[in-house]
Parts: structure tokens; sequence; C-alpha cells
């Protein structure tokens, strides 16, 4: 059995937040040591910088080598603690750590007189690094009278101090830390403020969980990981949502392997199907650590008894209604793009029937089949019906596929169903077939080298990116999405800002694959358009993503979303998403709605709840009684909004540490940052394309032209910091400053100061791009500093 | 799998003396009620002197949030209230991990066997 928790909790001394340092130190204090875990402590000690740390690990080896032995640690003193403990305290020239020690070697007989010893010394007035251990003694021996001097020590400004004070006041006088909350909440360090909400979870759980949620996607990951710490003090079930979004837009490894710890732990069987949706949306480590999670989960599921199958039967079958149930999703999401009143949306939606016919999807041929018959444009039920006779018809045999001499409906048939042996068969000719055949059969066979083909296929089609007919661009960036990721990522800075949604779409969903958070900021911005079509697009496009990252995106865009077509592609996306949870948010916002919008997503509600019962999914009886639950809900909400909202409320809270936080000035753009960051992980070429054309913010404010006037017109110098790119002019001696001049029409000219933003200067000659802040102007040439170059 | 009209795997716990320590085996799925269940066995433990025990997980791979809520209420109520001691065995890397997380290590021992946790005493 391989036990070996010193070696673990070692791991975790690496946190950066030292009060997480320190409670792990006072986990492994009784632990057995070995040889080998002692000399890696050691180890540690050594590296340590931070004084109330170090103290506390030269108090743990002591207590080690007093004990004579590597085996445990020992309190050594027996009888005579008390008496070592008055010693040490009426002496002036102590030593610290001694008396940290004897404190702690206490025993429960002595503890009263020590209690009393400590409180004449003045124990209040000790050193910080002594505290802790004053302060577990409390904890553990104290009384009510010492709780007015652990009150202030919840203020103290050493946050070891402060975790140990919150820690003997939960133990003795739990109701006095309502008062201290908001300051907890405030605080500076992560862990405090972390622990503040686990014990605001004891007065008002909802308000707690809000902070947990804030906390759970901080920028900061220092609070993500303070967040992770406590998150086991929460119901599982309560934020579980949230630790599924975490899941799915986390990238840093070592706080999603601690999340997955909560995930194993509090195993559900709807779990899986939700971890199997995030990992497809994953590429490289994070979906090898997502998937490692899923089988965690699974295994204990199978281990606590809450299913039958085995691991392994389990996880194929729920591989299958994962495509299943998505496949439905997208088939729901074409019917509903059917009733659009735009030809084009109808013929993308169908022949995206036509692919799921296809692959055997008889539910999507039904639906053509009751759609066909109807359609109005004989363009768009043309063309369908031929990709469905070609989909449908017999292959050709292996011995006939010459391209050149087949009839063009002939062509169309094999390529529209073609598999991978006869792809291998004509693949010689189809470098010359592609300069040489119809848009329509250029289609086909880029979806045919998408289906079939390898990463050896890329060369044949990579030039398509740049075609006019926007349907094979679309298939062009699908088809290299699913054979090499790579040959496409230089192509999808330009393919997401392409004018056409459609293109725009695809090439998001493959883009998040890169860089999530980055894709679906995009996917929010399209959902501001004010043009119901590319709002439809923004839909389509999200629901590509794994539900748990698109999930409040959705809910937050459908309020405001008034057209039924697009209100119909939500619904589709919810009928295969559906739990008691959303079925509550939808209700919420059919109690608030009018008209149209309110009739369908009544009719949606009617029928999935019907389905949760039908599938047990709901604890509750049916329609009526999730109603009654929303109501009340709805009503405890009003009531709530009634009364002045508590100062420990989240909003409160952070308005509170927007007035306490300096405006920055001169630190880099902590979007760009963050950006920059991702750019080097995941291909600098692509993220860093994407800040700069898409996301990052306009450097300069467009200027209206300015009239000709008497009186020349004094600009104002813009000292904001700016985006430039250009090129390298002149190296001064020193390599700390050097000339810029920008690409622009007029160029610009910028003398910027390196600073500490970079070693040297870049070369005389070469290509820079950086962010800088202007600092004055010297005739035409802008006098900057770097802030950072990318 | 389960449904909310479905069951899980029943919990249970069973509990002998060895010498002045009181070992407890549990088995099953250690969620809110199997928490509950070993927080009443733990307490019936107490009128007959019992202020050390031995916790074996053995048979309880699994235990969740929950779980390690009542875990934690047991271990502060021998610790803090009874003045006993508390250690525990049959920890996997699952459960290792989760009560390295949430500090109950801080309130005992892991040992890789039963005998060597009610040696420890």
């Amino acid at each position: 059995m391989a036990l070996d928790p010193v070696a673990a909790l070692l791991e975790d001394l690496s946190s950066p937040d030292p009060t997480i340092r320190f409670s792990v130190l006072s986990r492994i204090e009784d632990l057995d040591w070995t040889p080998d875990t002692l000399a890696a402590f050691k180890r540690r000690l050594a590296a340590e910088t931070d004084p109330g740390t170090r103290f506390q690990m030269q108090k743990l080896l002591t207590r080690i080598d007093r004990s004579g032995d590597a085996g445990r640690t020992l309190l050594p003193f027996g009888d005579s603690v008390l008496k070592e403990l008055e010693a040490l305290l009426a002496d002036p020239a102590r030593d610290d750590l001694s008396l940290a020690i004897v404190i702690e070697s206490v025993r429960r007989g002595e503890a009263p007189l020590a209690a009393i010893a400590l409180r004449e010394a003045k124990w209040w007035d000790f050193s910080p690094v002594l505290l802790p251990s004053v302060l577990q003694f409390f904890k553990k021996f104290g009384s009510a009278e010492d709780v007015g001097q652990i009150e202030m020590m919840c203020r103290h400004a050493d946050p070891r101090v402060l975790a140990s004070a919150v820690e003997a006041l939960e133990k003795l006088s739990p109701d006095s830390l309502k008062e201290l909350i908001v300051p907890l909440l405030m605080n500076p360090v992560h862990g405090i403020r972390s622990r503040a909400i686990r014990l605001l979870y004891r007065w008002d759980p909802q308000e707690a969980i809000r902070h947990f949620e804030a906390a759970l996607f901080s920028e900061d990951p220092n609070d993500r990981n303070a967040a992770l710490f406590h998150a086991f003090f929460f119901p599982f079930s309560e934020i579980e949502p949230f630790m599924l979004r975490f899941l799915a837009i986390e990238d840093a490894p070592a706080l999603l392997e601690k999340a997955g710890f909560l995930f194993r732990a509090n195993p559900a069987p709807e779990e899986p199907l939700r971890l199997i949706e995030v990992r497809e949306n994953c590429r490289g480590d994070k979906r090898r650590l997502v998937g490692e999670i899923l089988t965690g989960v699974i295994d204990s599921l199978y281990r606590a008894g809450l299913v039958t199958k085995t691991p392994e039967q389990l996880t194929l079958e729920l591989e299958e209604v994962y495509q299943r149930r998505k496949a439905r999703q997208l088939i729901e999401g074409c019917r509903a793009a059917l009733a659009s009143d735009a030809g084009d949306i109808r013929k993308q939606a169908a022949m995206r029937l036509c692919d799921f016919v296809r692959l055997g999807f008889g539910e999507a041929r039904s639906i053509l089949n009751g759609w066909l018959p109807n359609e109005p444009d004989t363009g768009v039920r043309g063309a369908v019906e031929a990709r469905l006779a070609a989909i449908e018809a017999r292959p050709a045999a292996s011995a006939d596929l010459d391209l050149g001499g087949m009839a063009p409906e002939q062509r169309t048939r094999l390529l529209a169903g073609l598999d991978s042996e006869r792809f291998r068969k004509i693949r010689p000719k189809l470098r010359e077939f592609l300069r040489t055949c119809t848009p329509e059969e250029r289609l086909l066979a880029v979806q045919a080298i998408g289906r079939a083909g390898d990463r050896t296929d890329a060369g044949l089609i990579t030039s398509f990116l740049g075609n006019s007919d926007t349907a094979v661009v679309a298939a062009t960036i699908e088809a290299l999405g699913n054979i090499d990721l790579d040959a496409l990522s230089p192509y999808l800075p330009k393919l997401i800002q392409h004018p056409a949604d459609e293109v725009r779409s695809v090439a998001l969903r493959i883009f998040s694959l890169f860089d999530k958070k980055q894709a679906l900021s995009l996917v929010e911005k399209m959902f501001s358009s004010i043009q119901p079509k590319q709002r439809g697009h923004a839909i389509s496009c999200a629901a590509q993503f794994d539900f748990p990252s698109v999930r409040d995106m959705l809910l937050t865009s459908l309020q405001r979303e008034q057209d039924p077509e697009n209100i119909r592609q939500y619904i589709a996306i919810f009928r295969g998403n559906l739990d008691e949870s959303l079925w509550m948010s939808v209700f919420e916002m059919v109690e608030n709605v009018q008209g149209t919008k309110q009739e369908l997503l009544l009719a949606f509600c009617r029928e999935a709840a019907e389905t949760l019962v039908a599938e047990k999914r709901t604890a509750h009886a049916g329609f009526e009684a999730l109603r009654q639950v929303v109501r009340s809900r709805i009503e405890a909400e009003k009531a709530k909004s009634r009364t002045a909202q508590p100062s420990y409320a989240l909003s409160n809270i952070q308005k509170m540490r927007r007035q306490q936080t300096p405006k920055p000035e001169e630190k880099a753009d902590t979007g760009l940052v963050q950006f920059a960051i991702v750019a080097f992980s995941v291909g600098a070429l692509i993220t860093a394309l994407i800040w700069f054309l898409v996301l990052a913010p306009s450097a300069e404010p467009v200027k209206k032209p300015v009239k000709a006037s008497k009186k020349p017109v004094q600009l104002k110098f813009d000292r904001n910091p700016k985006n430039v790119t250009g090129r390298v002019a002149e190296v001064a001696a020193d390599g700390k400053r050097f000339l810029l001049v920008t690409e622009g029409t007029p160029p610009e000219t910028y003398r910027i100061e390196v600073g500490s933003a970079l070693p040297k200067a870049p070369a005389r000659g070469t290509v820079f791009q950086g962010q800088i802040r202007p600092v004055s102007m010297d005739g035409g040439t802008v006098e900057a500093q770097l802030i950072m170059a990318y | 799998m389960r449904t909310y009209d479905g069951r899980m795997s029943p919990f249970s716990c069973s509990g002998e003396a060895r010498g002045g320590v009181y070992l407890l085996r549990t088995s099953g799925y250690l969620d809110d009620g199997g928490g509950a269940a070993l927080q009443k066995a733990v307490d019936e433990t107490f009128p007959k002197g019992f202020r050390n025990f031995v916790l074996n997980f053995t048979g309880s791979p699994v235990i969740n949030s929950q779980g390690i809520a009542h875990l934690i209420e047991i271990a502060e109520i021998i610790i803090d209230e009874k003045k006993g001691r508390l250690a525990f065995t049959g920890l996997n890397d699952l459960t290792m991990n989760v009560f390295k997380m949430v500090g109950l290590l801080k309130m005992g021992s892991a040992f890789p066997t039963e005998d060597a946790a009610v040696a420890s005493f």
C-alpha cells in the first residue's frame, strides 16, 4: 500500500499562498518521517524565504531532532512542560522556537495553568512567529475569557496569525466571526478570503456560493487555487455546475488536478456524460487530464456501488450515448433552422442533415422527408434532393473509380458517399481533379478528405481556405480541423474575422481548442450583434462548444433575444442538455417575458418537465411542482432584494475592493499579459495575431476630421498605453533605447526606452511589436517607455 | 445507473475493541448517510469509556464531501471534546489526497495497516 502522505503534503508547500503553506505545515506535524522525506523537507526549508513559514519548518525539524530518530516526532517534556513554560515566559531573552515547542507540548491536565501563565505573560504581545502556536493552544484549551484577545488577532497583519486566530475563534465563539466577515473577505491574502467564504456558508449559504463562484473564476490564479482548497467544505451538488465550468475553461494542470479530486470523491451517475462533453472540446494535455478525471469518476461510481456495470462497460456505453446525444442536439438545431425565412440558412441546415443521413441517423432523413415537399425554393430543394440521391446511391465498384471518365451525377454520388477504402483508390487523382472540378464537387471532395483523409492530405485543400465559395472555406476548416490542426492554425486569426458567418462560426469552434477563453469571448461578442441572423450564427457556434462553457452565456443572451427563429435554436440546445437546474433557469425567464417568447419557452418547459420526470432526473412530481419551486425561489429573491444587501454581499465586497485597488497606470494591459502567456503556450503566432487583429482595445480613439480654423488646433497628447508595430530604425549605443518607425500611413516615429521590459533593444532592421506608454513629444518623435514586447 | 428512485450501495460499519482502542471498519459509499451512521457508531462507544479510535476505510473507497464533513465533526468530537486520539487506515490514493486537502491528517495519522494504527496509541 503506497502511503506517503509526507511526500504528498510537501508538494503543497510550493503553494504561492503563505496561509496554504502554513496550513500544510500544521498538517504534517504529526506524521511519520522517513530519511527521504526528512531530506526533502530540509531542502524545502533551505529554499523557503518567508520568515513565518521558515519558523514553523524549523520548529518541526527541532521537534524531530529532539525525538532522537527520524521516526515519529516527539513531545519530549512530559511533566516538566509547565515548569519549562513558566521559566521561558519569565525569561526576556528566551528563544521563540523553544517557547513554541513547549506551548505545543502542553498536555490537557496542565492546560488550565498554562493558559493562566500565558495570559499573565500577555501572550498577545508575543512575536508574530510565535502567535500561531499560542492561538492553536487556545483553540484547544481556551475559554470565553480569551475570545476578546483572539478577536483582536483576527485583524492581525500576518496572515498566519490571522488564519490561526480565525480557526481558534471558530471553535471558541463562532458567532463572533460574523462581525469580522467583511474584513476577512477583504483581506489581501487569498487563503484568508477563501476561508472567510467557507465561514460565511454557515450564515448565508447562497451568498457564500456567490463568493465561491467569483473566486473560482477570478483572473488571479491564486484566488482560484484558494477556492479549490476550500471547495471540499461545500456540498458538492451546490457547486457542481461551477466546478464543471471551471474544468471546461481552466488551463492550469495543477488546478485541474485538484478539481479532479472533487469530482472523483463526489461521483454522480450523470457526471460522466458532462465530463465527456468537456473532454471532447479540449486538446493536448488538458484533454488527457479531463479524460483521467472522467476515468476516475467512472471508477469511483463503480467502487462506491452507485453503478453495477464495470468501468469498461460503462465507458463504452457512455461514449456512444454522448455521440448520439450530441448528434441529436445538432439535428434538432438543423430542424429548427429549416423553418427559417432565409433560403441560404435552410439550405445549409438541410445539407447538414444530409451529412447526418450519411452517418446513419434515420431521424435526419425523416426530418428532410417532412420538409422537402414544402420547401418553396426549387433551387434549395433540387440541391438537397441531389445530395440525398448521391448519399443513398449504391456505391460504385472499386474498379470503376475513374473520376475523369464518370458522368457528373456519378461523381457526385461517389464523392458524397466516399469511404476510406475508396478514398485511398482515388487519392492519387485528387490533386488534379480538385483543380478542374465544379464548386459542388469541390465541396464534396473537401468533406470527403476531412472524413477519410489524414495529415498527408492537408496540402490538397489548404489553399481552399482563401476560396471565394464560403461553403468550401467552412468545409476546408472542418476538414483540416479533423486531419491536421497544425496546418490550419496559422490561418485561424484571419478566418475568425471572415465576413461569412458560417466560416467564422466553424473557425471559432476550432480556435477554441487552442484558447477557449478567448474563443468564448469572441462568441459573446457575436451575441451582441443587432442582426438576428448574426445572433443565430452565434447560437449555432455556441452549440458546438461543450454546454457547461456556454450555459450562462446562452441563458444571458436568451434574456435579450426576441427573434422566434433564434429562440427555437436555443430550445434545441437546451433540449440536448436538459437538467433540473437548467429547467428552473428557463422557467424563471418564462415568468418574466410575454408574447411569442413566453409561448415558446413555456411549451419547452412543459415538454422538458415531462422528460425530467419520465427519465427520473428530478425528485419533483411534474411541471406544477417544478413551477412551484421556481416561484418560491423568485419570491424569496424578491423578498431579499427588498431588504438592504448585507455588507458581506459579493457586490458590496467587490465595490470595496475596487475602491481599495489603485488604478494601474504603467502596468501592462492585463488582458494582453494573459493573452501573451497563452500565446507562448499554444503557438505565439495565432494568439498574438488574434489579439492585435480582433481583441485589442483600439489604441487611439478614432479622430474626427478637424475643420480648418484660424486658431491652430492643439491636439491633446495621448499618454495612454498603445500597441505599436514597426521596423527598428536605429539602436542607441548603450542598447537601452531604439527608434521605431511604424508601418501606418503616415508612419510615426517613436524613441522607445527599453527599461526592464527587455534585456536589450531589438536589433536594427527587425520588425518590432509591443505595448508602449508615450511620455512626451520631441519634434515629430514620440518619446515612449516600453511596457511589453511580444 | 442510479436515478432518483434508485438505491446507492448500502453503508455499514462494524466495530471491535482492541485493548483501549476502538476499531471501526466502514463498508460502502461514505456519503451524508454513511457519515451520520459512522458518527452514531462513534457516539455509542463513548459511554463504554473509549476515547481512542482507529477508523478503517478499506471498505469505503469513496468518501464524498458530506462524508468528509461528518468525519471532521467526528474528529473534532474525539480530539477536542473527548480528549481522545484518532488514527486512519485503509486509505487509497483518492481518499488520502482528499484527507490531505481538508486537513484530516492533521487530526489523525494514517497507517498502512490496522495493526500499525492500533499500535500507534
